[in-house]
């Protein structure tokens, strides 16, 4: 380690000398030393541009930065910009278009951004996509951040601000992100930018191996150490001690311990985990622990995982069976079909590439609780978790979840942050955990890879009458079956299917854990059966759209799983909306192609595909929220609710302002931390939102009941006469102010505090074997069109366009939901052409494949579908699934432009290619 | 990641420094892969020396008669902008306009692509096809190699311990030069190319007989090659469509590709000749396009 010398930089216009070893990164330096946490550290290898900073007015990563190389010259920070008052152009301009979602990237790009700004104010759309591609952006598709920049470029030169008309109410309307100012100025803190005197910083020891015995672990070299504070290891836990199964996600049917025990299961399985000084002294220490393995066959895959003879990663073996679902009858379906089509399809594991790494910090208060802040989307569970694994109360444990730099579903109760909690408990000091972008990718949970047969049957009129499925999930080196439920249930598609017989398996392997991710479950399903229903519309000379049309969900209609779908059920209309886009595209896909050379390498294909997925609750616990009137006549209201960049937390907060007819500015949230609101039965998305707002209104409905009846008291008239809006309650122009009816239902002794819970009522258990019963109450139902050059020498595919029409019931918040449906089609375009992750090979952002704004097609949004009864405000929200169908529209684009079908993802150019010579 | 800085102000001082270091101090130029390389373990170093701050290497001398010449510190940005380039070694301008990012550009250094020795580094089959040489310093003094000789394997070149490379020259190509770099990544930009392909054509009098055809490839071997038994077939030769098809088939055989998780061997093999048949007629036409004789 080289010596401290004294270094000085001008860094936002303020001159600086300090002390560090000139060979440490800018951005370490920024954020550890100077506190400058709005430069994020996203991967620390030049792949992500979330450390971007301007160095003598030119953008410059500064992970790849030494500051000694960069002494005497001038820095700027996000915290630099906009000094002096107000948010810069480009700031304000991010939080008006609906550019923020978590917020991870922005400080990055707004910096890139405000660079070409200088030497150039009036860039064209190539320069800025120029400029922009090495941002690395997961949420946001990019649409909306290309609008914010050609907005910003406006506002910076000088010109008038687009001024929207203030509106009656909230619900339904574009409302930038209420927690966007924070992000965009680098303000908002997330996880990794915690710090506390005297903390120690948490490493973990991984698995070289796939698959092997741990027959000793020896931390004593390590633990002299100086710096080295303490060791967690399978050895030590506490919770062997005190004879519980320390499991990481105890109660969820998984055997996933939360440490490697006497075994591990795939490579990158945490074995032992140390907290020290220093992150050197930490690795340090790490590579002095010995740890002596011995190695097993391991199976990667799951067709390996199928052979008989292959190696077991549990004595009961690699397969369960774990839900079938059968309806009418299969044999009789199958003789009377007309046309049978029969395929295996492949989907591979995908990463959540979330730009955020897992990272959390971790203490015991004073009074001796266990208190977490991480980037959890779910606090609660984690609180579970941390309780049971160290024998505490659940009050003893406090967790708060920190903004999420993107969740998708990666980020629940993580080895992460709950090592970290268990360390800190263990050496009684602050521990901090920051993952490398190189671990969160060996380590972090994958969508499940699938592998499926689909056998489909049809008459010669187009309807389907039989479908026979087998599903096979890869849920990595830990049983976990809810995959299998999902994709169970999505198997149909969302048409009516007289005879089924679907079954659903989960396969172990020795790989990181399969977990939650957006669509889980409906996007494996949807290229299969979306290129199924292609196919027999092929053979029956049926119009794509016609057979969807004609066999499509509807209002009564029963699912396989005898479900009666009753509202909510809005395929066809989602299928009609997409139809002049579908026939537009055709013909210019005929012109494109009839006016190329016939020499052209180029051609143009279009594809259709539906989506569904099960929406709403697997449980029918409720969720709870309280509301309560402050004194000074503004609204709290405490939810489980965490915001994961989807602008759950305004969408709630507009509706609880319209309930009450508050300004939103006058809704305090408060969520996501287990000491101070209830637990709530899930945080994970928008689907939250409809359980957790139903939670918030029925509190509400409460309160204004109390409210009206106190007013119309106090101005002497009827109940129903009062109304409440711009903070007063109304009786006939007559106005009593919020804060004042606050004042007189303390002095009549009303209470000002309600609380109020939700269930999604519908829900009984599938039968295991016949799968017959109620999955969720609802389900989200989408069609997407999409358009695709392919270019047939290379294989490359370019994906133009993609129309989406989603069932959307109300929409709260049109700009946020439309940037989480860019977001989610960007996500599904990656899966379809370039991400894989290939266990044992894929180490980087890089290597991985996250698609850059040069990916980006143009996409068009269509919201549809009629308001849900059942709901709060009739809103279904449908931002999520987006990714459903986006896989299987592109690949039926492919086959419509060349004839090529891939039956496995990605479509990257060589598979293109194989499939074109097939064909 | 502990080690020492050096920052060399001259080149005089950089040489000196790498004499009593030796192996032990690792050079750094535009950084893009050095950091990166240092995390993964490729590489080790205690010392770091930065060339960085000595002015004198960052330059692009043109010679009228003799040829161009890059400095060590010359940046792919540089390289893509500079007229001469651009003019008479486009296939040069296109490698370095498609390598990473224009960020990238603005750091990475031509010199540092070639002794990173990525059999994907992007200036390197440009330079292949120029017959490019290569000034190598140190405190014993220099010396000039062929590129041809430089590259041993990946990430293995011929620098001695105390070695630097400290200029690249592009000597005067006779006759009329037409030249294309075509490059395949999965995606499309900040991507390592799957394929890369370098094609010159020379013409000498005639528009129709090719004087001289080169053939680099990237991505596809151990190290940057050319593809010589690919050239020889149209070499003196008129340009017909058949014979474009087999110098391309001749090229392929000439790599020796493998798969990865970017690509399969047998893809890789495909876009050879893929990006053969679209280059060669590129290059001609190019040169056919190149109106004044004994350009550089
Ligand atoms: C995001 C990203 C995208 C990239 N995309 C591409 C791409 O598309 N195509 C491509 O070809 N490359 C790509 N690269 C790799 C890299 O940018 C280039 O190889 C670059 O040209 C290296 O130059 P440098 O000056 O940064 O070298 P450095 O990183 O400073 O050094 C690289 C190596 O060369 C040695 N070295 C450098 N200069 C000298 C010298 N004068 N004498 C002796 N040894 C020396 C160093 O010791 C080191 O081993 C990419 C990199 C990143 C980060
Ligand atoms: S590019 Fe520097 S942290 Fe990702
Ligand atoms: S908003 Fe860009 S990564 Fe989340």
């Amino acid at each position: 380690m080289e010596k401290k010398s004294r270094i000085r930089l001008t860094i936002n216009g303020k001159e600086l000398e300090l002390e560090a070893e000139p060979n440490r990164s800018l951005l370490e330096v920024l954020r550890d030393d100077l506190g400058l946490t709005g430069t994020k550290q996203g991967c620390d290898r030049e792949e992500c541009g979330t450390c971007t900073v301007l160095l003598e007015g030119v953008s410059a990563l500064s992970c790849n930065l030494a500051v000694g190389m960069v002494v005497g010259r001038k820095v700027e920070t996000i915290e630099g910009l906009g000094q002096g008052g107000g948010l810069h152009p480009l700031q304000k301009a991010f939080v008006e278009k609906g550019a923020v979602q978590c917020g991870f990237c922005t400080p990055g790009i707004i910096l890139e951004t405000e660079a070409l700004l200088r030497r150039d104010p009036a860039p064209t759309s190539e320069k800025i996509t120029e400029r922009l591609f090495p941002h690395l952006c997961r949420c946001t598709g990019y649409a909306k951040i290309l609008e914010a920049i050609e907005y910003g470029a406006r506002l910076r030169r000088g010109e008038p601000a687009v001024v929207t008309a203030s509106h009656q109410g909230y619900v339904g309307r574009p409302r930038s992100a209420l927690d966007a100012e924070d992000k965009v100025t680098g303000r908002a803190k997330f996880a990794a930018d915690l710090y506390m005197p005297d903390m120690a910083y948490a490493k973990i020891l991984r698995s070289p191996h796939a698959h092997a015995i741990i027959r000793n672990i020896d931390t004593s070299e390590a633990e002299r150490i100086p710096g080295v504070r303490g060791f967690v290891t399978g050895r030590n836990l506490r919770a062997v001690r005190l004879g519980v199964k320390p499991l990481l996600r105890p109660g969820r049917g998984t055997f996933q311990p939360v440490i490697a025990i006497d075994r591990v299961r795939y490579k990158g399985e945490p074995v032992a985990a140390v907290a020290a000084d220093t992150r050197e002294i930490a690795e340090q220490a790490l590579a002095a622990v010995k740890v002596d393995y011995e190695v097993l066959e391991s199976v990667i895959g799951v067709e390996a995982a199928l052979k008989p003879d292959a190696p077991r990663i549990f004595p009961e073996g690699n397969v369960e069976q774990t839900q079938t679902i059968t309806r009418g009858d299969i044999a009789k379906g199958f003789a009377e079909a007309d046309v049978v089509v029969e395929n295996w399809y492949y989907t591979p594991f995908q990463e959540h590439g979330y730009i955020e790494p897992e990272a959390g910090l971790a203490y015991v208060d004073t009074d001796g609780r266990l208190f977490l802040q991480a980037c959890t989307q779910f606090p609660y569970q984690c609180q579970q978790s941390l309780a049971q694994l160290l024998g505490l109360k659940a009050e003893e444990v406090r967790v708060v979840a920190t903004p999420v730099g993107g969740g998708f579903g990666g980020k629940y109760v993580e080895h992460a942050w709950i090592l970290a909690a268990l360390l800190a408990y263990e050496v009684r000091s602050p521990v901090k955990v920051v993952y490398t972008r190189e671990e969160s990718i060996l380590s972090s949970t994958k969508r499940h890879a699938a592998l499926m047969r689909f056998k489909t049957g049809a008459s010669r009129n187009g309807r389907l009458v039989a479908l026979e499925a087998e599903l096979f999930m890869d849920v990595g080196a830990y049983f976990d079956p809810l995959v299998t439920r999902y994709t169970a249930v999505a198997a149909q598609g969302p048409y009516e299917i007289p005879n089924v017989l679907v079954k659903a398996a989960q396969v172990a392997t020795n790989v990181q854990k399969s977990g939650a991710f957006r669509g889980l479950g409906g996007i494996q399903i949807a290229f299969a059966q979306e290129q199924q229903l292609e196919l027999i519309a092929q053979q029956l000379q049926m119009d794509p759209w016609e057979i969807r049309y004609l066999n499509a969900l509807r209002p009564g209609s029963v699912t396989a799983t005898g479900h009666h779908l009753e509202e909510g059920v809005g395929i066809s209309a989602t299928l009609k909306a997409v139809r002049p886009y579908y026939e537009q595209a055709l013909q210019v896909a005929r012109a494109e192609n009839g006016s190329r050379e016939t020499a052209s390498t180029w051609k143009r294909g279009v594809g259709l595909a539906c989506g569904w997925r099960a929406y709403g609750g697997q449980s029918t616990d409720p969720t709870e929220a309280t509301v309560e009137l402050l004194p000074d006549g503004t609204l709290e209201v405490r939810s489980g609710l965490v915001e994961l960049g989807v602008g759950s937390t305004t969408a709630l907060a507009q509706m609880a302002a319209d309930l009450m007819g508050v300004r939103l500015e006058d809704v305090h949230l408060i969520g996501g931390d287990t000491a101070r609101a209830p637990f709530p039965y899930t945080t994970s998305g928008e689907k939250a939102v409809m359980m957790i707002g139903g939670a918030v209104c029925r509190a509400l409905e409460e309160l204004r009941a109390a409210l009206t009846s106190v007013s119309a008291q106090a101005l002497g008239c009827r109940p129903e006469e009062i109304t409440f809006k711009g903070g007063n309650a109304l009786q006939a122009g007559r106005k009593l102010p919020l804060d004042r009816l606050a004042a007189l239902c303390r002095e009549v002794g009303v209470p000002l505090k309600y609380q109020g819970a939700a269930r999604w009522s519908g829900y009984r258990p599938l039968d295991p074997d016949t799968g017959q019963g109620v999955f969720c109450d609802l389900y989200a139902m989408r069609t997407q069109v999409a358009e695709v050059d392919v270019n047939t020498t290379t294989g490359e595919v370019k994906v133009l366009r993609v129309v989406d029409a989603s069932d959307t019931g109300t929409v709260v918040n049109p700009i946020l939901l439309e940037g989480q449906i860019h977001g989610s089609i960007v996500q599904g375009l990656g899966y379809a052409l370039t991400e894989e992750f290939v266990p044992g090979q894929t180490a980087t952002l890089r290597e991985y494949g996250l698609p850059t704004v040069l990916e980006m097609p143009e996409m068009v949004v269509l919201f549809v579908g009629d308001k849900v009864p059942s709901t709060p405000f009739g809103a279904k929200g449908a931002g999520e699934t987006a990714i459903v169908p986006t896989p299987a529209a592109i690949a039926n684009a492919i086959a419509h432009a060349t004839r090529a079908r891939l039956r496995r993802l990605p479509a990257k150019p060589d598979r293109v290619l194989a499939a074109l010579r097939e064909s | 990641m502990g080690f020492e800085l050096l920052q060399p102000r001259s080149l005089a001082e950089a040489l000196e420094m790498k004499k009593s270091y030796g192996e032990e101090a690792k050079v750094l130029a535009g950084g893009t892969d050095f950091l990166v390389l240092l995390k993964d373990q490729k590489l080790k170093a205690e010392v770091v020396m930065s060339l960085r701050g000595i002015r004198e290497l960052n330059f692009i001398r043109h010679e009228e008669g003799k040829g161009v010449t890059l400095g060590a510190l010359a940046t792919h940005g540089a390289v893509a902008a500079s007229a001469i380039i651009r003019q008479r070694f486009p296939d040069l301008a296109e490698a370095c306009a498609q390598v990473g990012a224009v960020q990238v550009q603005n750091l990475g250094t031509v010199g540092g692509n070639l002794c990173n020795a990525s059999p994907a580094a992007d200036a390197a089959p440009p330079l292949l096809l120029m017959d490019a040489s290569l000034i190598l310093a140190s405190a014993r003094g220099e010396r000039r190699i062929s590129i041809h000789d430089f590259f041993q394997g990946p990430r293995r070149t011929v620098l001695q311990a105390d070695e630097i490379l400290k200029e690249i020259f592009i000597p005067q190509i006779p006759g009329r030069r037409g030249a294309t770099y075509l490059k395949l990544g999965r995606r499309k930009a900040m991507e390592i190319a799957i394929v890369g392909i370098g094609v010159a054509i020379h013409l000498n009098g005639s528009d129709q007989v090719v004087s001289d055809c080169r053939i680099a490839l990237g991505s596809v071997a151990p190290t940057p090659l050319r593809a010589r038994h690919g050239e020889e077939i149209l070499r003196n030769q008129e340009i017909r469509d058949e014979l474009i098809e087999e110098a391309a088939e001749v090229a392929a055989e000439e790599a020796s590709p493998i798969s990865d998780v970017r690509a399969s061997r047998e893809y890789r093999l495909d876009m050879i000749r893929v990006l053969c048949r679209r280059a060669i007629p590129a290059a001609l036409a190019s040169a056919r396009g190149n109106k004044v004789e004994g350009l550089s």
